[in-house]
């Protein structure tokens, strides 16, 4: 696999939505520590982490995260 | 750590993966005492067996409230989420294990290739010094992935 980054728009979103990241947490299911190392990028989510991020925020997968190289 | 009700299920499944990790670093305390008492004057050995005892003790108590919150919980939606394996904190559980477990893996290939280390130490100090090893690589490899909290304040 070529060296890529995950990047990601979590912190505008929650920011747009007027969300703490415990809020998107417990919206998603997940710990307020995973949603905080998404963001800074420490930790890649799964698929269906990623989906379910998108989803809450009604906006395609690639609006949220992308890859840099 | 509090167990507060207005923790979600998920930072209290967290929490929980964290006092596990701490048990496992009180059990390596413990089994490098239990080590060390070996080598030192029996008295003093005695005494280090106290210590041993007592790191065990801390260990359990670590554990108590994991059993105590899964004995009042039942609910089976809390469970789907209490065991959910997506997080960061479960994935940096399951790295640390993995490095514990090759460096254990090492550890008896290189016993068992040299004869004599596990020869001339008695058993009883072998598996100390093992199971030292290894709940200790679990918990440096662990601490270190957890370090730094990088989160918002609480809102």
């Amino acid at each position: 696999m070529r060296n890529v980054e995950l990047r990601n728009r979590i912190k505008v979103f929650r920011a747009e939505h007027n969300l703490s990241q415990s809020d998107l947490a417990e919206c998603i299911g997940v710990s307020r520590k995973t949603i905080s190392t998404i963001e800074v990028g420490r930790f890649v989510p799964s698929t269906v982490i990623a989906l379910l991020i998108a989803g809450h925020f009604g906006v395609p997968l690639e609006e949220v995260f992308w890859i840099e190289e | 750590m509090s167990l507060s009700p207005k923790r979600s299920v998920s930072d209290v499944a967290d929490g929980h993966r964290r006092l596990l990790a701490y048990a496992l670093l009180a059990l390596g305390a413990r089994y490098v005492v239990s080590a060390a008492a070996h080598f030192v004057d029996p008295k003093f050995g005695s005494s280090l067996g106290f210590v041993a005892d007592g790191f065990a003790l801390v260990a359990v108590g670590f554990i108590v409230p994991i059993v105590v919150w899964k004995m009042r919980n039942a609910s089976r939606a809390d469970w789907h989420l209490y065991r959910n394996q997506d997080g960061f904190v479960a994935q940096t559980i399951a790295r640390a294990h993995h490095a514990s477990w090759v460096a254990t893996f090492l550890v008896l290939v290189l016993l068992e290739t040299v004869d004599t280390l596990s020869e001339t130490l008695p058993p009883a100090i072998l598996f100390d010094a093992l199971l030292a090893m290894m709940t200790l690589t679990f918990s440096v490899v662990y601490f270190y992935l957890d370090r730094s909290p990088v989160a918002e304040p609480r809102s």
